[in-house]
Formats: C-alpha cells, structure tokens, sequence
C-alpha cells in the first residue's frame, strides 16, 4: 500500500505499458482475451486515479504525491512527476474517459491486438503529459501520443482514415517542433539549480524551478522582441495546434471525423485539454508577463473560436463534425476565459477543461451509436428516432442540453464562471461570445428535431435501443454530468487553492 | 621510431594486412559469401581490438602529416561498427556478385585504412590523398555489379562529380600554401592569424579558400553544393555498399570537417572573418531544406534514404556552425544514432529488396501483416530518423538544436527554427513509408528473411529505443572522445 501511494504517478503512467506488452503475447486470435486485459489495466488505472484524488489535499498549494529522481545528468533531465490543482482533476479525467473509451473498443472487429496495443500505448503519453513537470520530460510524453494516435485514426478509421491521420500527425508536430526550440531555449537560458540528488546544475528542465526561480526579463531580445514573448508565442503555437485555436483548427474535424468513436472520445475528451492545460503550466507559470502582454489576443482567438465555430456547427450535416466543431467552440471558452486572469476565470476554464472533458465523449459515444446502426451519419437522413429508441433519445437530450448550457447540468456551471470572469476584464468580447450561446443552441435543438423528432423514417424501424456495452459507457457520464451540474465543488474544491495562487504570481509577475 | 610508427598505425596495417589476406586466401579458391564474410568480420574483431590498444598508448603525431588522439579513436570505431554491419548485410545481397567477393572484402578494409587516415590527417595534402583514396574506393563499389547499367552510371557520376570537387580541393589547398607557406593545420592556423585581416584581397581570398577546401569535404557529405551523385549513386549501388557511404564516408567527412574547423580554421580565425558560421549556416540551410523537400515525392525508397541523409548532413553540419565543443560532440553523438537507424533503415531496404528485385515503395504494402517484426522495427528506425522521442535519433536532434540555442543570437535561433521545421517535413516522407507497410493493403503471402538479418534489425532496433531513452552513456562516450589536440 505505502508502495501504491509513492509511485502512484508513476504506476498511472506504466501500467498501461505493461498492458501493453501482456497484449502483444496475447496471440491475436483471443481477442476477448486481448479485450479484458485492456479493459482491466484501463480499470486499475482508474481506480488509482480515484485513490490519487480522494488523497489529494486541496488547502496545500504544495505539490503532491511527488515522484523526482534524476534522469540523465549530463542534461541535468530529471524524471519528475507531481499533481497539483492544475493537472490533478486532468488526471481523473484522463482515467476516467480511457476507461470508459476501453469499453466503447470492445465493438472493435478489426486486428483487434493492434488496436489495443496503440491503446493502451497511447493512455501512457496521455497520462505522462499530464503529470510530468520536467520540461523534457514532458515533451516525451507529448510525442508519444503521436505515434499511437496516427495508427489508431489511419488503420481503424473512416474512409479518408489516411489523409486524417498524417494531417493530425504533420499538425502537432509542426507545433511540437516550435515547442521544442522553447524548451532548449528556456533551460539553456535559466539559472543554475541544484538538482533533487542535491548535485550542482548550470541549467534545468523542472518546471517548477523555471517557475519560481527565474525571470527571463533580462535575456536579450531576439528578432527586435523580447525573449519571453518569443518563447511565449513558440509554445503557444504548439499547443494552440493541440486545442484546437483558430486558424490551426482544420486538422480536428477531419480526425474527428475518421476516427473511430472511442478515438473520438479520446480526442475530444483528453487531447483537447492538453493545449489549455499546456498554456497553464508553461506559459502562465513559466513567463508571466509575456501572458499578461498577449492575453488580449488571446482572448480574442478564443472569441472567434467560440463565434466562428458555432456558426460552422450551423451548416454541418455530419453529426460528427457538428460535434467536433461543436468541441472547437467549447475551447474558445477556456481560452477566452483563462485570459481575464481572474479567479472565476481560470477556474471557469478549467472547469471548463472537466466538463467539456465528460459531455463531449458522451457526445461522440452517441454519434458512434448510431453510426453503428446505420453506417451513416447524415442529420437529414434521420428523423423520429425518438420513437424507435427511446432510451437513446433520451440520453441525446441530456448531453445536447449539458452541451449547450442548460442549469443543472455540468456544461452550465462552467461556461457560467468562465462569462462571469472573462467580462471583468474582456466587456465587448464577452457579450459577443455570449450570444453565441444562443446559436449553440440553435443548432443542437434543430439537430435534435431532425434527428429525433418528426415522422417516423421507415427505413429506421427495426433498430434496436442502447446495449450493454453502450449502456456501460453512457450512464457513468450522464449521472457525472447531473451530479457536476448540481455540486461542482467536487471538482472546484480541489483545483480552486492552486488556481488561486497562480493569479497571485501572474499579477505580481513572478 | 618504427615501433612508435607500428604502434600508432597499428589497426590501419592490420587492416591492410587483413584485406591481402582475404583476397588472397579466397581467390585460390571460391568460398561461399558466408565464410568470407565470417572471416572478414573475425580480422575486423581484431582491427578493432588494435583500435582500442594504440588508444593506450596516448596521443602521437607521425611525420607530422597524422595524429592518433581519441578524437580518431571515436571515428574508427564508427568505421569498423559499419563495416561489419556491413560484412553482415552484403551476405547473399542481389547486387553483390559471388564472382567479386574477394576484391569486395579488400575494398571494405581499404575503406577502414582510407577513412581513419582521413580523420587522423593533420596535414592538406595527408587529407587529400587519403580522401581520393577513400573516392576511388567507393567509385569503384558503387559500379561494382557490371550487370546492370544503372550501377555503371551511379558509378561514373560519382567519378565526375568527385572529381570536379576534388580539383576545386586541390586548387584551393594550393593557394592557401602559397599565403602560409605550409600545408601543417597547426601552421596554417598560426599563418592565418597573423595576416592582416583588415587588406580586403587576404579576406576575400582567404573566404575563396575556405570555399574551396569545405566544397571538397562536403561532397564527401553530400552536402549542398556536391549533393546530386548521392541519389544515383545510392540508388545505383549495391545497397550494402550504399548503406556504408552513407553512415560511414559521412562521418569519415564530418570528422575531417571538425578537425579542420578546429585545428586550421581555428575559432578566433573565424571570428575574425566572421565567415565559417555563416558559411556552414546558410549550407546547413539548403541542405537539409533540398534534402528534404526532394525526398518528399520519391518512391524507390533507397533514393528516398539518399535524398533523406542529405538532409541529415545538413542537421550535422548546423550543429557545427556553433563551432564549440557543444557543437563537436552534438555531431559525434548525431553520428552515433545515425549510424543505428540509417544502418538499420537500409538493413530492412535491403531485406525486402533482395526479394522483389528493386526497392519500390510497393513492396512495402501490407508489410505491417505480411511480417509484422520487420514492418515494427522499421517503424522505429524512420520514427528515429525523423527525431520522434522516444527514440535514438530524437536525442540526436535534441543535442544538435541545444548546440545551436546554447549560443542564442537572431542567427542561430533562425536557424534552429529552419531546422525544427524541415524535420517536421521530414515526417511526412518517412510516414508515407510506415502509411505503406500499415495503412496500404497489399499481398496477403507472409514475408519471411533470414534470421541473421532478423537478429542484426532486432539488435539495432533495441539500441534505437533504449538509447533514445537513456542516451547518457552516449553522452559519457563522446565527451570523452571529443577533445581535439591542438597541435
């Protein structure tokens, strides 16, 4: 047990590794025996994750549940891992929806080895990127991700699976690579440190060491700006990519799109938040006064984020691209927010990080229901399926309506606290984006009333409701979005000390 | 002296000695490639055991015109490693005739002797003769299979091509002893600084030689200008050869390049020119840029690695144009992944080749079902290649970029963010590979090689992910092989 609580971090990010590798001995043609395996490792993750949240002390603005050895000396690169309020209701978030896209994989057919393998290889980089506070570190975990998600959206996807997934693939390393000359830039410009092992080092890659003991005010400026400001818009372009912000947005529809339905449920529900938390972690902490200089254009991209992406949504006739940009809309409100740098604020987007991180899947999870039965996902081709399955129907209604806002449901909270801080600081940018409100709902109910409402379409007569395997995804969901939509401060409790002190260091600039 | 002579070249003359030894020994009567090979690589054991013991014995300079120090030491062991990858993969290779064996195996030792005397060189015209030797050689391998008229013409190309590169060598070596009055580094260096650098003629001369004598170490980069052979040539050779130009002849270039960087062009001759930075940067630029924006449509995928490896010359030379001790051992460490998954890349080339007869891309599809073990361990070998963590050759790249930042400045942020993104576009060519072998169906008929091979690819592939890993005793190694004498 003392073993579980020390390197519970640790266990969270290898554990799905050494499923991994159970997998690959599995001969392909158990696949239920593949299935389980993955289903019990995705499991055991997330009950440590439950165990990691409970135990995690709110008041502490400490870091906890530590893990920081040295890695390779002659880099000073230290593995080191840790959660605070920022990352620890991710990391939930992470098991949670892996688990839950772990059970939506057991409709997977096709090399059903593979496809775990990629899975559970993939659970790693997440959940790594998630917890790890070395800059080096952290950038390993980033790029892990890559490889497993090309694989998952290029083999198993739709029809145009191949074009989807390099374009995912060449995006984010586009953006990566930018990040990368931020990393080396940062370490080779800090000041000397002493490693965990107490040994002397002239430079590092701890985030927290950046944080709290450097100030790149004094570097020389570079290409006639400042050096902060140019590592600030290094890093954001490479997690911009990840959001997805306006203009990088284009890859995410097409992934979306091809992906299978857990795949989409990972991406909306986990990869998505890895740019905002991204932001957080580096750029804020990191080089404060270089957020505080473009906060402004930050908050405008999200306001277009948030208005353009919702009048797309308008013309969509692919369920699951309406979803998809439905997912581009719902980030601009974290990017929008985040940079009013108020408590509500950054509270609201990180929230906002938890709840789009729960209702989005549940989204993607109907697509796929009804995808699977009828192999096509045009909106207009529906029409009265409320009548033939009304269970599913219903399930729609509650993730439309957390989608879209409605209070009493977790979508409301959120987006609440993310108007209430971005109009302190942002009046006219906020008032327009809060009639986007207004349009988000719009296209959800009109989708609602093609897909489920009026004549019954006879070609849609004999489909069964939800089965098991559907009924196990999309329950937990539902009541995590009435029970968030009603008590929010399971999560808020625990994020609010740490987001609080963030502001604190943003405003007085260290 | 001559025990001082014999002991500093101690692993050139067992080489040699190895070399007449196979040509001897296996043109009295023909052996399977098998036994050649097994012998060759057993001399080789030895060649590499003499490396390590004149190592012992400290740094020596004979007749002035070479230097043993353990910067050589390093390169001869990237030598002798490729070569005896090399030795493995020319087994039953399609392109290697039986009749040739013997000349073969000598040339693969002549290769060795060639190129170490190239990185030992502390003299032009030692550097010289040695580099032409080092071309003859692998003109002559390159059009070794007289069958096929695609190999004759790589060959002559890369005479050609050679040869203008080497006369443009030699005029400028020839100029610069007509300032110095030397062709010694050490001279060289001390005669160069005290020039007077403000006369407009010495600078402009001065730039036109260093022009001169880095255009005929860049052909042996295939670097921008002297790139274009590399794709026929590659293309046109006998794989196995191919694979050892371009991991081996490639680091025999880059550490001549360094040790003339450091010992002739010293650091503070630069500074005063203000040009060798410069000059490597905008070279690095086209290099990688071409090299990589070539590669993009190419499906004959040993042109494809030929167009690729140019663009990681160009990544080498980059790091170097910090011109410091970062930069030297970012390039040695480079050279050590490099050698990995370049080698291993043209090891699963090879495999599938010598089935189908020609290295098109669609002879890849399906590969991922058809065998599985060598469409993973290609996988890893073009994700390294591309700098993808957490692989070899993304520690490569990491150490190259944290050479070029650690000296910040608009210049060399420039150019670290130029090289960022052409890896970037590096992955799209390497993807269309893996796209092929897992995304395109092919043939469903299970693809199976023998298990040397199967052994060497699995051996390579797990020193590609363990090292990119835990690339610290890389780290050790190059440091400590990195410092130069300066004589």
């Amino acid at each position: 047990m003392e073993f579980i609580q020390e390197h519970i971090l640790s266990l969270m990010t290898f554990l799905p590794i050494l499923g991994m590798v159970i997998v690959a001995f599995i001969p392909s043609r158990f696949t239920q025996a593949i299935k389980y395996v993955s289903a019990t490792f995705s499991g055991l993750v997330f009950l440590l994750s439950l165990i990691l949240y409970f135990n995690f002390q709110p008041d502490n603005r400490e870091l906890q549940f530590v893990e920081h050895y040295v890695w390779i000396r002659a880099f000073n690169i230290e593995y080191f891992m840790g959660v605070d309020g920022l990352n620890v209701s991710l990391v939930l978030l992470t098991a949670l929806i892996s688990l839950i896209a772990c059970i939506a994989s057991f409709g997977i057919e096709k090399k059903v080895k593979g496809y775990f393998a990629m899975f559970l290889l993939l659970m790693t980089g997440m959940m790594g990127t998630f917890v790890a506070l070395d800059l080096f570190l952290f950038y390993i975990f980033w790029e892990v991700m890559l490889l497993p998600m090309y694989f998952l959206i290029g083999i198993w996807g739709g029809p145009r699976k191949e074009y989807a997934a390099i374009k995912f693939f060449l995006y984010t390393l586009f953006g990566s690579v930018l990040m990368l000359i931020g990393i080396i830039a940062l370490y080779y410009n800090s000041s000397p440190t002493t490693l965990v092992d107490g040994t002397q080092a002239a430079h590092t890659f701890n985030i927290m060491k950046l944080t709290t003991e450097n100030d790149f005010s004094n570097v020389a400026p570079l290409f006639g700006i400042s050096f902060a400001k140019l590592i600030f818009i290094l890093f954001f372009i490479g997690f911009a990519i990840k959001i997805p912000m306006f203009p990088f947005h284009t890859w995410l529809p097409d992934a979306h799109v091809e992906a299978p339905t857990p795949i989409s449920v990972i991406l909306a529900g986990i990869l998505l938040k890895m740019g905002i938390y991204g932001i957080l972690r580096i750029n804020y902490q990191i080089l404060p006064e270089a957020t505080l200089w473009a906060a402004p254009a930050v908050a405008v991209f999200g306001a277009i984020n948030i208005v353009y992406a919702a009048f797309v949504c308008m013309a969509q006739e692919d369920l699951k691209k309406l979803i998809a940009y439905s997912s581009v809309s719902h980030m601009g409100f974290s990017l929008l927010a985040m940079s009013s740098f108020s408590e509500p604020g950054i509270s609201g987007a990180v929230l906002q990080l938890f709840t789009h991180g729960v209702i989005s899947p549940m989204l993607f999870l109907i697509a796929g229901v009804i995808y699977d039965r009828a192999h096509h996902r045009e909106i207009n081709k529906f029409g009265g399926l409320a009548h033939i399955m009304p269970e599913y129907s219903a399930f729609t209604g509650l993730a439309f309506m957390a989608s879209l806002g409605l209070p009493g449901l977790a979508g409301f909270i959120a987006e609440a606290l993310c108007f209430i801080g971005a109009f302190s600081a942002f009046k006219l940018l906020t008032a327009i984006s809060a009639i986007s409100v207004i349009i988000t709902a719009g296209y959800y109910l009109w989708t609602m009333q093609r897909v489920f409402l009026g004549p019954v379409n006879p070609r849609y007569e004999g489909y069964k409701d939800l089965n098991l395997r559907e009924r196990l995804t999309l329950y937990p969901l539902a009541i995590i979005i009435v029970v968030l939509g009603f008590y929010p401060m399971i999560i808020l409790d625990k994020i609010n000390p740490s987001i609080f002190g963030l502001i604190n260091s943003i405003k007085t600039g260290f | 002296m001559y025990e001082d002579l014999i002991m500093t070249f101690s692993p050139e003359i067992a080489a040699l000695i190895s070399g007449i030894i196979t040509l001897i020994f296996f043109s009295l009567k023909r052996y399977p490639f098998e036994i050649v090979s097994s012998l060759s690589i057993a001399l080789l054991g030895v060649v590499l055991l003499f490396v390590l013991l004149s190592g012992e014995s400290g740094d020596k300079t004979i007749f002035g015109l070479f230097i043993r120090d353990n910067f050589s030491t390093f390169f001869k062991l990237i030598f002798i490693v490729s070569i005896i990858l090399t030795f493995i993969l020319s087994v039953r290779a399609r392109e290697i005739p039986e009749s040739i064996t013997p000349e073969y195996s000598l040339m693969l030792f002549l290769f060795f002797v060639s190129a170490s005397f190239m990185v030992m060189a502390r003299n032009f015209l030692a550097l010289y003769v040695s580099m032409e030797i080092l071309s003859l050689i692998s003109y002559l391998c390159v059009s070794f299979d007289l069958n096929r008229i695609r190999s004759q013409e790589a060959g002559l190309k890369y005479a050609i091509f050679g040869a203008v590169a080497s006369a443009l060598m030699l005029f400028g070596i020839s100029y610069l002893y007509g300032i110095s009055g030397s062709l010694d580094y050490a001279d060289i260096s001390k005669s160069l600084l005290s020039l007077n650098q403000n006369n407009e003629p010495v600078f402009v001369l001065t730039l036109l030689i260093i022009l001169m004598i880095f255009g005929g170490l860049f052909f042996k980069l295939a670097a921008f200008p002297f790139y274009a052979w590399s794709p026929d040539a590659y293309q046109g050779g006998p794989t196995p050869f191919v694979a050892l130009l371009a991991v081996a002849s490639k680091s025999a270039g880059v550490g001549a390049l360094i040790r003339v960087i450091v010992t002739a062009f010293p650091l503070n001759v630069s500074e005063n020119f203000g040009s060798i930075p410069i000059i490597l940067g905008i070279v690095s630029i086209l290099t990688m840029t071409l090299g990589n924006l070539l590669a993009i449509n190419q499906n004959n995928l040993k042109r494809l690695l030929a167009y690729s490896s140019i663009a990681h010359a160009g990544y080498i030379i980059m790091a170097l144009s910090s011109v410091d001790i970062i930069g030297i051992q970012s390039a040695m460490f480079y050279l050590v992944s490099y050698l990995i998954m370049n080698l291993g890349a043209f090891y699963c080339v090879q495999i599938v080749s010598d089935r189908t007869g020609d290295e098109d891309i669609s002879n890849f599809y399906g590969m991922g079902s058809r065998n599985p073990y060598l469409a993973a361990i290609f996988t890893i070998f073009l994700l390294s290649l591309t700098g993808i963590p957490p692989f070899f050759g993304f520690a490569g790249k990491f150490y190259l970029f944290s050479a070029i930042i650690s000296k910040g400045g608009a210049f060399y942020y420039s150019l670290a963010i130029i090289g960022v993104l052409n890896s970037a576009i590096s992955l799209y060519y390497y993807a269309r590979i893996i796209k092929a072998m897992y995304l395109t169906d092919g043939s469903e008929e299970v693809f199976s090689f023998d298990v040397v091979r199967r052994y060497v690819i699995g051996i390579l592939g797990i020193c590609a992910v363990l090292f990119g890993v835990y690339f610290a005793p890389v780290l050790r190694l190059v440091e400590r092989f990195s410092n130069i004498l300066h004589p």
